[in-house]
């Protein structure tokens, strides 16, 4: 037996070798989301009980940020009902239409995948760029659509320059990203075992039988994953809702989200504590939806894919039931 | 002043300005209609006080410069007798009183070019008036919540939402809640 006078504390194995290397390669990853990502939470947090305004040291001013908001500031509840009304709205829609796009894209027909990459091709558009396409468009003077809908005889909104009409218009232009979700629920639908449709089909299942009773079953972790997006996502709209609406929520504050309200505080009236706030109180109410919905839904995963095997056999659509 | 182009083809019929309006006049596209100036209306509430604001140009002497003196002599200057130079190439008017108490007849180089004399005397007269009732622009602390509070009471009257008298009394509110606790913390 061989006992050595000193016992070595560290050796490189083959998999410490392996893991070192992945962690030098994720290291500017790690250290952007420390310095980008988790330094600015922890800030906003700390900054959200102080009066600060960049030029001065921030100053402690305990729970008076989130006392202005909820008691003293009528912009905040416009922005919060603005917000709410598109996201209740914009969410469901946007799910809506891009399952549909989904399982449209989803028939094996010749250039499928070019009518595939022409419907994710606006997504990679600039949000800017979207916007201002949008605007042309729906412009009430003598935009396309309007001229569209005085030609068939139709009444023509004033789009994005009447209150009434400008949120409607901002979730007809949140469609134009839905590109990117409707990949996603693709991805989802090509993992349906085609035996279990195809048991289904054999049982006497119409299509819509076998979309409700195994396709949307079986994608519902991705419907869940595309509804808490979908949600972060429309809590947070700015981009458009700015260019729209300033910093003011024109027309009549009906475009003025809870994002813009955070950014005309923070970059405007320069009140980072106060933003901050708000940014936190953001943070809690998404988290909490999300957990509401994580909770009710069970978990988001009715059935495991990986437990059914079938084969990957093309298919067109879920057969001509 | 977005507008000033539409202003300057006749397309619209009323522009809010001031002297560095004059600018217009120094284009390509100078206005072939005859303008006129005047003060903002004043509203019901009134205390009969008129008066005009100005942005700080701001002209800095580094901290630790060793010409301290000299270097605002210089600005001095620039800011009274100088400003003939500026005036020269620059369509804009003297923006110190010191200026006009040693010109008073002073007309702007520009104005006469496009008006007759009289004219040009009468608007360059009506700047120095302003220029007595003058405010810093930046003084307030709460200046973009103003402009967006103002922002906001136009477009409530434009839209038929409120009346003016309603929303610029509710602006006036926000404006002095805003400015009360601004002045709180200072």
């Amino acid at each position: 037996m061989h006992i050595s006078g000193r016992k070595k504390l560290f050796r490189w194995t083959s998999d410490r070798r392996e893991a070192a290397y992945g962690l030098a390669f994720i290291l500017p990853w790690l250290l952007s989301l420390v310095v980008f990502t988790s330094y600015p939470v922890v800030a906003s947090f700390v900054f959200s009980f102080t009066d600060y305004n960049i030029l001065q040291p921030p100053e402690w001013n305990n729970f008076q940020n989130y006392s202005k908001m909820f008691l003293n500031d009528p912009s905040y509840y416009i922005g919060v009902g603005n917000s709410a009304y598109y996201a209740f709205i914009s969410v469901p829609v946007r799910l809506i239409f891009s399952l549909v796009i989904a399982l449209l894209l989803n028939v094996e027909i010749r250039g499928i995948s070019v009518y595939r990459t022409l419907i994710y091709l606006p997504s990679l558009a600039p949000p800017v760029a979207g916007t201002m396409v949008f605007m042309l468009l729906f412009n009430p003077g003598g935009g396309i659509v309007n001229t569209a809908l005085k030609a068939l005889g139709l009444p023509t909104p004033g789009w994005f320059l009447d209150p009434n009409w400008s949120k409607p218009t901002l979730i007809i232009l949140s469609l134009w990203g839905i590109g990117s979700s409707a990949i996603i629920f693709l991805a989802g639908l090509k993992e349906v075992p085609v035996s279990l449709l195809e048991a289904a089909q054999i049982d006497g299942a119409r299509y819509f039988q076998r979309l409700w009773s195994v396709v949307l079953p079986l994608i519902s972790p991705i419907i869940l994953f595309n509804l808490i997006i979908g949600i972060i996502e429309s809590f947070q709209v700015f981009t458009q809702a700015f260019i729209i609406g300033g910093t003011t929520g024109q027309p009549l504050e009906s475009t003025l989200f809870y994002m813009t309200v955070i950014y005309r505080n923070a970059f405007r009236y320069f009140a980072m504590g106060y933003a901050s706030a708000q940014g936190v109180v953001l943070f809690l109410a998404i988290l909490l939806i999300t957990i509401v919905i994580y909770v009710t839904s069970g978990g988001g995963c009715s059935m495991s894919m990986g437990a059914a095997q079938g084969s990957k056999l093309p298919r067109e659509g879920y057969g001509n039931g | 002043m977005g507008g000033q182009p539409a202003f300057q083809d006749g397309r619209i019929v009323m522009l809010q300005g001031g002297n560095f309006s004059f600018g217009m006049y120094a284009g390509d596209n100078p206005p072939q209609h005859k303008i006129d100036v005047a003060r903002f209306p004043q509203g019901p509430s009134s205390r009969n006080t008129h008066f005009s604001t100005y942005y700080g140009n701001w002209i800095l002497i580094p901290a630790g410069a060793k010409n301290v003196r000299p270097a605002f002599e210089f600005i001095d200057w620039f800011h009274g007798e100088g400003v003939m130079n500026w005036l020269k190439n620059a369509p804009d008017a003297p923006g110190s009183l010191k200026f006009y108490e040693k010109h008073p007849d002073f007309v702007s180089p520009l104005l006469l070019e496009h008006f007759e004399e009289s004219v040009a005397r009468d608007y360059q007269q009506f700047f120095n008036e302003q220029l007595k009732v003058a405010v810093d622009m930046f003084a307030s602390p709460v200046a973009a919540f103003q402009w967006d509070q103002i922002s906001r009471a136009a477009e409530r009257v434009l839209k038929n939402a409120a009346t003016a008298p309603e929303a610029l009394a509710e602006a006036q509110r926000a404006c002095a809640e805003e400015l009360t606790r601004a002045l709180q913390k200072a």
